[in-house]
């Protein structure tokens, strides 16, 4: 076990120094460069010229990259070009809001899709059984902006129960008044997949020799399902829900640009508008980091589901 | 009755649900209360700083229109300059030495003393120096020495005479002429640009990027303290959320650019929909160096071949000015006496075949993703298509649309600019000298440079006047440019919003302003 974890930590390393490499070139194939875009309209070439050599733009490439690989092994995301800040604190600043979203998603997704799938599973062909899929259907194919607006319709406008845009301050009681309606939008689609890949995993399950053995015995239904389906189900269902929290964070740069929250989603778009590159690289790196993490998060828990399942 | 202890639990936790759920959902239907005087604003994204000398963004202009004060300021009713911290001046009989006499007793924000003479001349110094790379060096390029007569006097000495120069010392895009404090720059450094001091009414107290930019009422305003005490900017990019928060009310006042989205408001209970003014030109920069562009007829052809009340009345809603020409109705020395091109894609034909291309060509605009850029130029496609013309769109977003407009491969632009009244500032970007790379002379076109140059010099007005009217005649037959149309600022305000006039720089003027 200790030397799969360990394996598994030293695989982030490259893992994370492709994505910073992949980054750095994408963002520099990216026409406009960040001294023209700062500068705007009217400045002279030469206040150009003086910026790009002061953001060390006028080096070539493998200088720049291999100053930039040197720093970041450091743990120096650099500063960025448009506010002169230190990248990292910056993600920092803006990471609570995207996580605390991101969280709030998940959380419900498993609230409400999970309970959902399993009724729907034991209870299959029922009118719920039909309704609830149709439902989740439905939620899985709804554009994510579509459902962020159709919620601050009615929530906030016509009922007024909740504030429209900004995300309030992230340590108090009050950001959950903000959170909620982006995080009901953000949930739509992962609550829709984990309901259907509950009730077929659960099916699946459920008609299993040990079910019946279980029951054969003399079980209360209740018990058969919480203990023996549920946990055997888990496992695909904790796949999808790893898996999700990827798009999760991909969509809640969606979700930031349409509830105006101050989150990694907007800092990123805002910093890619700029061609702010040191800004792009660390942000990016920050998100796979997450993303790799969670994976191996995931990972760790199949052995608790099915113990037969041991790292080697 | 005997309760067990079981029982005793459960009941309390039943209770507890219960008194968390209630307490929750009163707390949660409890609108935030907004204190009186509180305004929002929507600045729709993110600045870059709050330095004038720095800042090319609109969004920061909108913050710091209230912040700092300079020597002069538009009226709000006209494009007059009235005096600000200037109180008046002279002007020397050869136009080349201005003699400002400053207001007395201004207080900076924060306790950084009185401004004085010296805040002025280290100001335009400071947007001079190369050292700074301000954006706006260009504009003081033809100051030769700023110097200090009095405590509340200065004098600038210019290289020569330009017609334009008090505009540019005014509260206005570009933003160099805003005054700093010299103490509070010295000081504060590069951090000036996150806590701007100030002279306006306003006064800087918080910046979380992203989220919000919070100023407070300056009691000390040398033009009395202003009704509002706060004002909140956000920075909403999406139309559809900014409105929607405005019905809400958690947002008081947005520009939209989208104009489409406007209907639904033009009687609406509790919010108006207002346009203001706006020195602003959308049009198509032809390559005057790069067939079939170089050719007169062309550019003739595309002019009557596209059909601007179609794009005014379809897709801007009639939101916008039909053109005669870049130089807008409302600037000084503007003439409607020119050739036109009404829409005729007969005559369009007629000039293509006589120039050489009686089957059309293929070509392509770059457009920038802005507003209604893309479906106007949809409609433009489909209106030269009619004429043969097979234009390709090429839709950018802003840092590869920069790139791309420049090279010199580049046949069409679509291009919008909004700028100050004086004619001159919209004719620089149509002098050679001013050609890609490093400038936006897009066209490339040269064909007015001796008069741009007589327009920025002569300071008798009438003469002025004159030059612009040949400039405008002179353009409208060598067509460099298809003049689409002059937008409107369109904005929406909630009603309890009192003394709320549009700027018409594209800013917030918020000193007048209260809330019902």
């Amino acid at each position: 076990m200790k030397t799969y974890l360990l394996r598994r930590l030293l695989m982030m390393i490259p893992t994370l120094l492709g994505i910073g490499t992949v980054v750095f070139i994408i963002i520099r194939l990216a026409p406009g460069n960040p001294a023209e875009i700062l500068l705007g309209d009217y400045a002279t070439p030469e206040a150009v010229a003086l910026l790009k050599e002061k953001m060390g733009l006028d080096r070539p490439l493998y200088q720049q990259y291999g100053l930039y690989l040197w720093h970041l092994l450091q743990g120096d995301f650099g500063r960025s070009y448009v506010t002169n800040r230190l990248v990292l604190p910056e993600i920092i600043r803006h990471l609570p809001y995207t996580l605390e979203l991101a969280g709030a998603a998940v959380l419900l997704s498993i609230l409400i899709g999970l309970p959902a799938g399993m009724v729907s599973a034991v209870k299959r062909d029922t009118l719920f059984d039909r309704i609830s899929m149709v439902a989740a259907l439905f939620l899985a194919s709804m554009p994510l902006f579509w459902l962020g607006i159709l919620l601050m319709l009615f929530f906030s406008i016509k009922l007024g129960w909740f504030p429209l845009i900004g995300a309030g301050d992230p340590a108090s009681i009050d950001a959950l008044r903000y959170l909620i309606l982006p995080s009901m939008a953000l949930a739509g689609t992962p609550t829709a997949l984990v309901a259907r890949i509950t009730r077929s995993s659960v099916l699946e399950i459920i008609e299993q020799d040990f079910i019946k053995v279980a029951r054969a015995k003399g079980l209360e239904e209740n018990r058969v399902v919480l203990k023996h389906v549920l946990k055997n189900a888990m496992i695909p269902v904790t796949t999808v829900i790893g898996l999700n929290m990827g798009q999760l964070l991909g969509g809640s740069v969606v979700i930031e640009m349409v509830f105006a929250r101050p989150g990694l989603g907007k800092l990123l778009i805002d910093s890619i508008h700029g061609r702010d590159y040191f800004q792009v690289q660390g942000t990016v790196i920050i998100i796979a980091s997450l993303f790799v993490v969670v994976n191996f998060l995931v990972d760790l828990t199949y052995s608790l589901f099915d113990p037969r399942i041991r790292y080697q | 009755m005997i309760v067990s202890r079981g029982e005793k639990v459960r009941r309390f936790m039943v209770m507890l649900a219960l008194t968390v759920c209630f307490s929750t959902s009163v707390y949660f239907l409890t609108e935030s209360a907004v204190t009186a005087q509180d305004l929002v604003v929507n600045r729709k994204a993110e600045g870059i700083s709050l330095d004038p000398a720095k800042t090319t963004t609109m969004e920061d202009y909108m913050v710091m229109g209230n912040i700092f004060s300079s020597l002069f300021r538009f009226k709000t009713d006209s494009f007059d300059l009235r005096p600000d911290l200037a109180t008046e001046y002279r002007v020397s009989p050869d136009g080349k030495t201005y003699t400002f006499k400053l207001r007395q007793g201004v207080k900076w924000h924060k306790g950084y003393g009185e401004f004085t003479a010296e805040d002025v001349e280290f100001s335009i110094n400071r947007v001079k120096n190369p050292e700074t790379k301000s954006p706006y060096a260009r504009n003081f390029a033809n100051v030769a020495k700023v110097e200090v007569t009095g405590k509340y006097e200065v004098k600038m000495e210019l290289k020569q005479p330009e017609a334009t120069f008090l505009q540019n010392l005014t509260v206005t895009r570009p933003c160099s002429g805003l005054i700093v404090s010299k103490q509070a720059v010295t000081k504060l450094g590069d951090g000036h640009g996150s806590q701007p001091i100030g002279t306006g009414p306003f006064v800087f107290q918080e910046a979380v990027p992203r989220e919000k930019i919070v100023l407070v009422a300056n009691p000390d305003y040398y033009e009395g303290a202003p009704k509002l005490k706060r004002i909140t900017f956000v920075p909403i990019a999406d139309e559809t959320t900014a409105l929607m928060a405005l019905e809400s009310g958690d947002v008081h006042i947005t520009q939209i650019e989208n104009v489409r989205l406007l209907q639904k408001y033009q009687n609406h209970e509790k919010l108006n929909v207002i346009t203001g003014p706006r020195i602003s030109v959308h049009m198509i920069l032809m390559n005057t160096k790069r067939p079939p562009f170089n050719n007169v007829k062309v550019r003739q052809a595309m002019a009557y071949a596209i059909n601007t009340d179609e794009i005014i009345n379809g897709i801007l809603s009639g939101f916008a000015d039909k053109p005669t020409g870049v130089i807008h109705p409302q600037m000084f020395g503007y003439t409607a006496d020119v050739q036109r091109y009404p829409y005729d894609p007969q005559k369009a034909k007629t000039l293509l075949a006589e120039a050489g291309y009686p089957n059309g060509f293929k070509t392509k605009v770059v457009v920038l993703i802005y507003g209604q850029w893309q479906k106007v130029m949809e409609l433009v496609k489909a209106q030269l298509a009619k004429v043969g013309i097979d234009m390709a769109i090429q839709m950018l977003e802003r840092g590869a649309y920069v790139q791309a407009r420049a090279q010199e491969t580049t046949e069409l632009v679509m291009f919008g600019v909004s700028l100050p009244p004086d004619p001159d500032f919209v004719m620089r970007d149509f002098h050679s000298k001013n050609a890609p790379p490093g400038g936006l002379n897009l066209s490339r076109y040269s064909g007015v440079d001796d008069l741009i140059e007589m327009g920025s010099q002569e300071m008798d007005k009438a003469k002025r006047s004159q030059i612009y009217g040949e400039i405008q005649k002179r353009m409208a037959q060598d067509v460099p440019a298809v003049v689409l149309y002059h937008p409107k600022w369109t904005q929406v305000v909630n009603k309890r919003v009192r003394g709320y006039t549009v700027e018409r720089m594209g800013g917030f003027w918020l000193f007048p302003v209260s809330i019902d």
